[in-house]
């Protein structure tokens, strides 16, 4: 008996569903020459449609792709000050705006209208599966989310009186918490070896050009450039311009960060200055001098040309660099 | 990084996502616009993303729906706007002849002929190298219509290729 094209090709995909069909595959190519032919033909063109499309998947990614990424507004902003423990990753209460998306649930619950609660209750879903990072991923899971976030807030349709008295309270805690929080103090530079936290600042290491400028809120991260520690041991120069509380000051810092075997990023040299507000500030010497210190301390630093850091982010910075 | 920045993960899925793209659309600008559209939508509906799914999956779904939807009648008008440039990139190792290089081209301009829904199925299964079963969920077929398409999208690529007598 003969195997069609669709059971060969699954076959050699690896897709077939039982044992016993691959058996009967393997049979019939032992005794058709033809069927072996047919085999050896896709195998080629496999590898022909995949070298295809191989230098696209080599090739730089934009730089100007990577910022529109990283500049999206994201909707769940997580508060910092919450990096002590794991938060869902979608937090109502975290995402910017929030004046705005209750201003529009209220109202929605006052008018008796759907408006934006379908829209919360995906949110709410979402929260759910982040926490545990349990969710399973079945569809029903998010479908029970749904509608639990629906159901929950059906009371406050109900009870559009007490909805209106509680409106302000609910913004208060919801509104003013997080916005407090970020004026905390955040030294995430503060000593040599500490892990980096913020994934914002992951995100620019980890995917960031270096002389790309990082927008942060109202902070900004630039990246200077990138050089191999050890083997397989990346480090970045950074820039970081910070606002300080009540934004009278701002926190100016230049840090070399590096890379950690958990491949995570930790500091390694970290200088910091405060800085009046508003004027763009070069490092100072007394930074520049520090850092050149460090880099005297390391021995030989040699910075990595652009192509050289390209094919490391490309990589995800694993490895060692290739040598050309 | 259990509570890591999702906008990282899409960074890292970035050649994937400009690869599948640059199939769907056969043009590089085409291509990036749409994996920029596609990031987008992600990041403004990341509320529908179910975390322990395959986040590659859900990006190659909202790239697939949003060429469909919105960039399939654009690119009906420039057909013929086919960048060759990037195989230039190609390995330095010396194996860069030019045979090889227009049997690519060959085969992507195979793939670009190919009917819509056949192309979104090879690139997922044959140059992504999701499973049948994966490609079903992220196109909503049925198993068996993936199986199909692959091998009707496989057997006139290599019709296709056959003709050109390489």
């Amino acid at each position: 008996m003969t195997i069609d094209t669709m059971t060969l090709l699954a076959y050699l995909d690896g897709q077939l569903e039982h044992e016993a069909d691959y058996e009967r595959v393997e049979q019939a190519l032992q005794q058709e020459a033809g069927l072996r032919e047919r085999l050896q033909a896709l195998v080629q063109q496999s590898a022909t449609i995949r070298s295809a499309y191989r230098a696209k998947l080599e090739e730089p990614v934009p730089p100007q792709l990577v910022a529109a990424i990283l500049n999206a507004p994201w909707p769940q902003a997580q508060a910092v000050g919450q990096r002590s423990k794991p938060r869902p990753t979608m937090d109502a209460a975290a995402q910017p705006g929030p004046w705005r998306r209750l201003w529009q649930h209220w109202v929605g619950a006052l008018l008796g209208g759907p408006s934006g609660s379908g829209n919360q209750g995906g949110a709410r879903a979402g929260a759910k599966g982040g926490v545990g990072g349990a969710a399973g991923g079945g569809g029903a899971s998010a479908g029970a989310g749904r509608g639990a976030g629906a159901a929950a807030w059906a009371p406050g349709r109900l009870l559009q009186g007490v909805a209106l008295a509680s409106l302000v309270w609910v913004v208060l805690v919801l509104w003013v918490w997080p916005q407090a929080a970020p004026t905390a103090p955040r030294p995430h530079w503060a000593q040599s070896g500490a892990a980096v936290h913020d994934e914002r600042v992951l995100t620019a290491l980890q995917a960031v050009a270096s002389a790309q400028v990082v927008r942060i809120g109202t902070d900004t991260l630039e990246v200077l450039g990138s050089f191999e520690r050890a083997p397989g041991q990346h480090c970045r120069e950074v820039q970081e311009l910070r606002q300080s509380a009540g934004a009278q000051t701002q926190t100016q810092t230049l840090a070399v960060l590096c890379q950690t075997p958990d491949r995570g990023w930790a500091v390694a040299f970290a200088a910091s200055e405060t800085v009046p507000v508003g004027a763009f500030e070069t490092a100072s010497g007394a930074q520049q001098a520090a850092l050149q210190a460090f880099y005297e301390g390391l021995g030989t630093v040699q910075f990595l040309s652009a192509d050289e850091e390209n094919a490391r982010l490309t990589a995800g910075w694993q490895g060692p660099a290739p040598r050309p | 990084m259990a509570s890591s920045d999702p906008r990282a993960e899409l960074i890292s899925l970035l050649p994937r996502l400009r690869r599948f793209a640059y199939g769907l659309t056969g043009d590089g600008h085409l291509a990036d616009d749409l994996v920029q559209a596609g990031c987008l939508k992600a990041i403004e509906r990341w509320s529908q993303y179910q975390s322990g799914t395959s986040l590659a999956s859900w990006l190659f779904r909202i790239l697939q729906t949003t060429w469909l939807d919105e960039y399939r009648t654009r690119q009906r008008q420039q057909t013929d706007s086919w960048d060759e440039g990037f195989d230039e990139l190609m390995g330095d190792d010396g194996t860069t002849l030019l045979e090889a290089r227009s049997e690519a081209r060959a085969v992507r301009r195979l793939v670009a002929e190919l009917p819509e829904d056949q192309r979104a199925v090879l690139m997922l299964v044959a140059v992504e190298g999701l499973s049948y079963k994966e490609a079903a969920e992220v196109l909503e077929l049925p198993l068996g219509t993936v199986m199909s398409r692959l091998a009707r999208a496989r057997a006139r690529l290599a019709e296709g290729l056959g003709a050109k007598g390489r």
